[in-house]
């Protein structure tokens, strides 16, 4: 069996012989599907133009879907043709597939990750490699591992070196020489942020892999909601928005886009490492659905050998079941029990809506807040019972929901906190991701157009501010923060509201 | 007992707000189908051609083209009205839902008595007696199986279930949500119309309604990635018209 490892722990030639595959495969033709650009064409292609879409910031890189798909081989240079040739593949099943904001988010996504392995793996040994060769990992969420030391925390934070440096005196990123195929030009970050005291919990965090249910109608669920075949679907799951979105967001560039992201060899590893979070989350003793609608959704692939063939979920729950597996480590799963234990059957745990904002809120660079609009008391069922006590050893669960945000381009994490009336303490929510937000913007044979909806988890927060003097459930401003400046992208939150558990 | 009757209720219409349709849904169906059964052993016939041209006054033919609406586009909108009621406060439920269908039967009832008032001109139009000569039905069923894979009406199947969050509460969000219905039967009507415009050619037999409503539902909410479900299905019913206008007794 093989075992996927860390990328920080490896020592063998596993990245040199991935950088020598992924040249090798960048020769190939665009309709062949064990090339790079068929591989990255899978997950998403689009051609949009830095004006709709740019991928860089502050106008540094004028990037766009277009300039970086025209890079691709075969590929037809002029747009309209291009775009006939991805709406074609996209009928046939086989690009433009990825699925987001979707339960079926962890299973397609560990499809797509074997057969580019076995496809990877392929060419090494075409090449004279060895034939063990196995996908890393990265595992960012060491930068939380308390075993760890602050040295090696700190080094979970960064994309290896031989993808690349980011040069501080140029600004401009370079590859390194020994490992040119790891490097892709825009790539806009190289290390993800750290929590700082300001912002506790910040930017992505383990909180994910404390979820209790694969599927729910918010974060609550791990896998995501339940949908159709969805490549732009309505609410992120639990592991897909933090970290998975906002590790994405964070590199930005190629990354921050999924038309482009997986033409990033950085993705791969990426992905690994929320496969392996998966894999850990069930060892851990929870379970996934055994719904069979989602058991037996076929997708379909292409291997090694460029044949066509197709997987369902069931074929996929277990790494086992595909003869590989991961070696041990931290998968930032709490030891003790959750504070907030729910068992979340669907149909059984009822949000209401009790506040909304009135008008949207566009994103500006700076932080920006909102009021909201409360529905009298008589009129909710909802009442905040307090945490730990007898009659209630849950707390009422409370959400911010961020609903309809739409707009253009790459946009790093946005913060969310909780403004109580007449001060200027703010207290921290979470974060969200907008990977993807182009793509939900406008309207397709994949999306509505009609933005992307994510709710976090603000139950800890509000009953911890419940005995905060200033306290005021109907005073309250949400307020949203970008993590960097916006540059020549843009987003609208359309509607901001707060649901509490009936 | 009565207890635990009451909680799976509940359960069951939190799980499946949009409960109240699919019972309106059924209802129908159940109407049409006893029609069917009713005519089928009164008469020995194998179909119940339920014709609304025969039916007597343009209210009549109204009602009729609203109950076969309800049966056969109601049921598409479970999704938008599952995303609808978790959107609003619990005690606007009600009242959200309710104007959610006057605002989406609204355009139907439009569209509706503009397809009886062009078909009734036609009808009384001289030059059109000369179409009896043609398989109508047919040619009805094989455009609308060409319309369905076109990309227009891709991108408007996959907007189907999405909504913009309406306001809190007042008269704004009262207008909001009707609004979320007016704009969802239009969707629904540039996305669905041409096969309603082939069965009112056809004559709405109600086994091709059951069968375009199956095939209809399937498209919209069990697989939307899976295409040219629908498009067969009307050139099958194409292809079973052509067999009836030119050999007659086929059908019975």
């Amino acid at each position: 069996m093989r075992i996927r490892k860390n990328v920080n722990e490896i020592k063998d030639g596993t990245l040199l012989w991935y950088s020598k595959a992924v040249e090798e495969m960048k020769k190939r033709d665009i309709s062949d599907p064990t090339s790079w650009w068929y591989q990255a064409a899978i997950h998403g292609i689009g051609f949009k133009t830095y004006t709709e879409n740019p991928l860089g910031h502050n106008n540094m890189h004028e990037w766009s879907e277009d300039s970086i798909w025209k890079k691709a081989k075969g590929i037809p240079q002029n747009t309209i043709q291009a775009e006939a040739l991805a709406d074609e593949m996209k009928d046939k099943h086989f690009w433009q597939q990825c699925q987001h904001g979707s339960w079926y988010f962890l299973p397609w996504h560990r499809m797509y990750l074997y057969f580019f392995e076995r496809i990877v793996s392929k060419t090494i040994q075409d090449l004279g490699g060895p034939d063990d060769w196995t996908l890393p990992y990265w595992n960012y969420f060491n930068a939380f591992n308390p075993k760890l030391t602050p040295k090696l925390k700190e080094k979970a934070l960064f994309i290896p070196q031989e993808f690349g440096f980011f040069c501080n005196d140029t600004h401009q990123t370079q590859p390194n020489p020994d490992f040119p195929g790891l490097w892709i030009e825009e790539r806009q970050s190289y290390k993800l942020n750290p929590r700082t005291p300001d912002h506790p919990g910040d930017l992505w965090d383990t909180s994910s892999m404390q979820s209790t249910g694969f599927v729910g109608e918010g974060p609550d669920g791990f896998g995501g909601e339940i949908t159709d075949f969805s490549h732009n679907g309505r609410y992120f799951g639990a592991l897909e928005n933090n970290p998975h979105n906002t590790v994405h967001d964070e590199i930005g560039g190629t990354m921050g886009d999924p038309n482009t992201a997986a033409l990033d060899p950085i993705f791969w590893l990426h992905h690994a490492n929320i496969d392996r979070l998966w894999q850990s989350w069930i060892e851990n003793g929870n379970t996934d659905t055994t719904d069979k609608k989602w058991l037996n959704q076929v997708f379909y692939f292409h291997n090694e050998h460029g044949e066509k063939v197709s997987l369902s979920p069931s074929d996929v729950l277990n790494t086992q079941q595909l003869d590989y597996t991961y070696s041990e480590n931290y998968s930032g799963l709490n030891q003790t029990e959750p504070v907030i234990h729910k068992s979340y059957l669907r149909g059984t745990f009822v949000l209401d809506t009790i506040a909304a904002s009135i008008k949207p809120l566009s994103l500006n660079s700076t932080p920006i807040s909102t009021s909201l609009d409360f529905i009298s008391s008589e009129k909710t069922k909802v009442v905040l019972t307090h945490i730990g006590t007898e009659s209630s050893p849950a707390p009422t669960a409370v959400y911010v929901s961020l609903e309809n945000i739409t707009g253009a381009g790459n946009i790093a994490p946005v913060h969310i906190f909780i403004k109580l009336p007449n001060s200027k303490e703010r207290f921290f929510v979470g974060s969200l991701g907008l990977f993807g937000l182009t793509q939900a913007s406008s309207p397709s044979t994949h999306s509505a157009g009609q933005g992307l909806n994510v709710q976090l988890n603000a139950t800890e927060i509000v009953h911890q501010l419940r005995a905060h003097p200033q306290w005021k459930l109907e005073d309250i401003h949400i307020e949203v923060e970008p993590s960097r400046a916006l540059g020549a992208a843009n987003a609208t939150i359309g509607r901001i509201s707060i649901k509490a558990e009936v | 007992m009565a207890t635990l009757v009451f909680k799976k209720v509940s359960d069951f219409r939190v799980a499946h707000p949009h409960w109240f349709v699919l019972c309106l849904a059924a209802l129908i169906w159940m109407y049409y189908l006893s029609t069917l059964i009713g005519t089928s052993t009164a008469h020995h016939h194998h179909h119940a051609h339920h014709d609304m041209h025969a039916q007597a006054g343009f209210a009549s033919m109204t009602w009729q083209w609203m109950l076969m609406v309800f049966a056969m586009m109601l049921p598409m909108t479970s999704g938008t009205i599952r995303n609808l009621v978790n959107s609003v406060p619990i005690y606007r439920q009600q009242l959200s839902l309710a104007l959610f269908i006057v605002g989406y039967s609204s355009v139907w009832l439009v569209f509706g008595v503009a397809l009886l008032l062009a078909t009734h001109m036609i009808q009384t139009a001289s030059w059109t007696a000369q179409l009896h000569v043609l398989p109508m039905a047919a040619l009805g069923y094989f455009a609308a199986g060409m319309l369905s894979d076109a990309a227009f009406r891709m991108r408007l199947l996959n907007a189907c279930g999405s909504i913009w969050s309406p306001r809190l509460r007042g008269f704004k969000a009262d207008l909001d949500v009707l609004t979320i219905g007016l704009k969802e039967g239009v969707k629904c009507v540039k996305t669905c119309a041409h096969v309603m415009i082939a069965m009112h050619i056809a004559g709405h037999d109600i086994v091709e309604m059951g069968i375009l409503t199956a095939a209809l539902f399937y498209e919209a909410t069990l697989y939307r990635n899976k295409k040219h479900v629908l498009r067969n299905t009307c050139y099958v019913l194409a292809a079973y018209q052509l067999l009836v206008f030119y050999l007659p007794h086929f059908g019975h």
